[in-house]
C-alpha cells in the first residue's frame, strides 16, 4: 500500500511537473523523417482538435491537466483490463 | 518513436493491426498463469508510470530528443506478457486522448514498442540475467542493458515496416536504417539508465514485486514463483 501510494505520487509529479521541462525537439523518428525527406507524408491526426491533443501544447496549466488526466486514464484502464483478466481467470478455474 | 498516420501504407498497417490484436490476445492468455490479486494494482501503476515517463523527452542530439519506451521496465516489473499489455494500453491512451501516434498506426506502434520492446526486450533480459548467474543484485544492470538494446531493436521494427509499406518510394532504405539505428542507440543509453535506476529503486524497496527477480513473490508465497 505504501509502495503503491509513493509510486503513484512520483508518477503524478513526473507527469505534471517534471514534464514541464521536457525537450520539445522532434523525437528520433520525426528527426529521421525530416532528414530523410518523408516527414511531409505524415497526416494530421484525426483527433488533433481534442482538448488534450499534444499533451496541452504550450500552456503550462493545460500540460498539468494533460499529465494528471493521462496518469488517471492509464491507471484506470490498466486496473480495469487486469481486473477483468483476473476475474476471467477465476471464473475459468471455477 | 510513435509512428503518425501516413508514414506506412494501409496494407502493412492493417497487417500490423492484426498482429497487435493477436499479440494482445496471446498476452492476456499468457498473463493468466501468474495473474494474482497483487499484480492488478501493480500493472496499473506501471502503466501510469510508463505513461508519465514517456512525457519526458530528453535532448539527445542538437534538434533531436528521445523518451523512455518502458518495454523492458514494464516486463521486468510485471512479466513480459503483462508488460506487453501495459505498453499497449499506454499507446492506446496516447493515440485516443493525446493524438500521439496515428490511429491507423496503432498496430505498428504496438508491434514495435509492446511486442518487440517488452516481450522481445524481456527475452534479452532473461538471456543476460542467466548468462552470469541469476543473482538478485544483477537484476538492475541486466534490465538496463536489455533496455538499451530494446530501443534500437524497436526502431528496426519501424525500418522493416517502412521497407515493406513506406509511402515514399524514392527514400534510400539504407540511410533510414543507419539513421534510426544510430539515433536509437543514443536514446537506448537513456532508456538503459532510467530502467537501471527505476528497477534498482524497486528492488531496494520491494524486490518481492519484481517479476524478473529471483526474489519475486517473497519467501512467504513460493507458489507465485512457479
Amino acid at each position: 500500500m505504501v509502495f503503491f501510494g509513493v509510486g503513484l505520487l512520483i508518477t503524478v509529479v513526473i507527469a505534471a511537473v517534471v514534464s514541464q521541462f521536457a525537450s520539445t525537439q522532434p523525437d528520433s523518428l520525426m528527426y529521421v523523417a525530416e532528414q530523410g525527406g518523408f516527414v511531409n507524408t505524415a497526416e494530421a491526426h484525426a483527433l488533433d482538435q481534442s482538448p488534450l491533443a499534444g499533451y496541452g501544447g504550450d500552456s503550462e496549466s493545460r500540460r498539468v491537466v494533460a499529465g494528471v488526466a493521462g496518469v488517471l486514464a492509464t491507471l484506470g484502464l490498466g486496473y480495469l483490463v487486469f481486473f477483468l483478466a483476473k476475474a476471467g481467470k477465476t471464473r475459468a478455474e471455477g | 518513436m510513435h509512428i503518425p498516420d501516413g508514414f506506412i501504407g494501409p496494407g502493412v498497417s492493417v497487417a500490423a493491426g492484426i498482429t497487435a490484436l493477436g499479440g494482445f490476445g496471446v498476452a492476456l492468455r499468457k498473463t493468466h498463469g501468474y495473474l494474482t490479486d497483487r499484480l492488478v494494482p501493480m500493472a496499473a501503476l506501471v502503466a501510469a508510470f510508463v505513461f508519465a515517463a514517456q512525457m519526458i523527452n530528453f535532448p539527445v542530439l542538437p534538434g533531436m530528443s528521445g523518451h523512455l519506451l518502458g518495454g523492458v521496465l514494464a516486463a521486468v516489473l510485471v512479466g513480459p506478457w503483462a508488460g506487453c499489455i501495459v505498453v499497449s494500453l499506454v499507446l492506446i491512451v496516447q493515440a485516443l486522448l493525446f493524438a500521439d501516434g496515428g490511429l491507423s498506426a496503432l498496430g505498428l506502434n504496438i508491434v514495435n514498442m509492446a511486442l518487440i520492446g517488452a516481450v522481445g526486450g524481456y527475452v534479452i533480459y532473461r538471456a543476460l540475467f542467466r548468462l552470469g548467474g541469476s543473482r538478485a543484485s544483477r537484476v538492475p544492470p541486466c534490465a538496463g542493458l536489455a533496455a538499451l538494446i530494446s530501443v534500437p531493436l524497436a526502431a528496426m521494427g519501424f525500418v522493416l515496416e517502412f521497407a515493406l509499406g513506406g509511402t515514399v518510394e524514392s527514400i534510400s532504405l539504407g540511410s533510414v536504417f543507419w539513421a534510426m539505428l544510430g539515433a536509437n542507440l543514443l536514446i537506448g543509453v537513456g532508456e538503459g539508465l532510467i530502467t537501471f535506476l527505476v528497477i534498482g529503486a524497486v528492488m531496494r524497496s520491494r524486490s518481492d514485486l519484481v517479476y524478473g527477480s529471483p526474489t519475486f513473490g517473497g519467501a512467504r508465497s513460493e507458489e507465485l514463483v512457479s
